[in-house]
């Protein structure tokens, strides 16, 4: 007993090499965790996310050259482009829920006609692209354009769908229905993936701290 | 050409292609102009004398009949019921004005269609413009807010003009561009 206790000693006394030491402060907690920081960002993005989402039409922008229903789908993805650039500074999953929520509460207090609804559908955004951010991570493609646009466009799809069951937009011609599920998902690949991939970037270069 | 690159490529214009298809498709089908402007109406059929096409600005010029802040009651599918602040023009002050129907409304029907591909269920029975002026409008503002995104126009119908099983929330077509007047 005394031996493996003056051992134990022995072995904390003198490391095997220099780079072998005690890590203190936050970056010693698993590297899971939230930090201030984190909540930080989150909670501010979401509040600029849920402002703009409620307050400006940028649908109007669409509704020049195309008429139709599902057009506006083509910029759909600015509502989730938010949770790209949180994930891109701080690398956490959990982020994009925590934004996601806020952004939702904004959009549920500024008097979304879906009421409730609206913060359902931002979780279910919130989870879809964390899902496709996970499925890109394990393909390897975590970290690169194509990566980043197919996880945009799977975290900006299924509320397409789900929108237009909910109105229950049957009487509608089956292209329409088509084409703004393909504007749906191009919307996020160009939107959600592609510019917000190119913001994260810009935002890292500008010397925002991230948290990863 | 990394052959990684060349497969996005290939289901970019492949991605493409589709769209510019159905886009053709859905544009010849539904039978719309993208290139018309959306800030008119056109009121035709083989119960009108001519066909009249009035932008937003000439409707509520002070020509037609306005009716400002006006709350109708609409009625869904689902039996929910709600009123609704809305400002327009008179459908039958229109056709009265331009002069475009030579038969009586008793034996016209009309039927309300949106830039969007939906139409009002069912062609009604003119008469119901004529007796109720004030309920069949064609608004242009919501609460005092013009109809942006739902606009420039949509009509609107009471349901106390309804006929029986029709529901006033089906005959509000958004982004209405087109009404037609056949002979019954």
């Amino acid at each position: 007993m005394n031996v493996k206790q003056n051992d134990h000693m022995e072995n904390e006394v003198t490391p095997e090499s220099s780079d072998t030491y005690r890590k203190t402060g936050f970056i010693s907690k698993d590297k899971k965790r939230i930090t201030n920081l984190d909540l930080i960002y989150s909670t501010t993005i979401g509040v600029l996310g849920g402002i703009i989402s409620s307050l400006i039409p940028f649908s109007l922008i669409i509704k020049v050259w195309y008429p139709f229903l599902g057009g506006t789908q083509l910029v759909s993805g600015h509502h989730v482009i938010w949770a790209s650039i949180i994930y891109g500074l701080t690398k956490k999953k959990t982020n994009i829920i925590i934004t996601m929520v806020t952004k939702g509460l904004l959009e549920f207090l500024f008097g979304d006609p879906w009421g409730l609804l609206i913060l359902f559908v931002n979780l279910m955004e919130a989870l879809f692209l964390a899902g496709g951010f996970w499925l890109m991570e394990r393909l390897g493609e975590g970290e690169t354009k194509l990566g980043w646009a197919i996880a945009g466009g799977l975290g900006n799809f299924f509320q397409a769908p789900f929108f237009w069951i909910i109105n229950q937009r049957w009487y509608l011609h089956w292209t329409l229905w088509v084409l703004a599920f393909i504007f749906a998902f191009i919307s996020g690949i160009l939107i959600v993936g592609l510019l917000g991939r190119a913001i994260k970037n810009s935002l890292i270069k500008a010397g925002v701290p991230t948290t990863f | 050409m990394e052959t990684r690159n060349f497969y996005i490529l290939v289901t970019s214009v492949l991605i493409g292609v589709i769209i510019f298809w159905l886009m053709v498709i859905a544009f010849t089908e539904l039978n719309i102009d993208p290139f018309e402007d959306p800030n008119k109406i056109t009121i035709e059929g083989d119960g009108t004398s001519i066909s009249v096409s009035l932008s937003v600005s000439e409707l509520i010029s002070g020509k037609y009949d306005l009716v400002e802040d006006k709350t109708y009651h609409i009625k869904n599918r689902y039996d929910t019921e709600y009123d609704i602040i809305y400002s327009g023009i008179s459908l039958w002050s229109i056709i009265e004005v331009e002069n475009l129907i030579i038969h009586p409304s008793s034996e016209l029907e009309f039927r309300f269609y949106g830039r969007d591909g939906y139409t009002s269920p069912k062609f009604l029975n003119l008469s119901i413009a004529e007796i109720n002026p004030d309920l069949v409008i064609l608004a242009y503002e919501e609460n005092g807010v013009p109809l942006l995104g739902e606009g420039p126009l949509r009509s609107i119908m009471d349901q106390s003009v309804m006929p029986p099983d029709e529901y006033s929330s089906q005959y509000s077509v958004q982004k209405l561009y087109l009404i037609i007047i056949n002979i019954v």
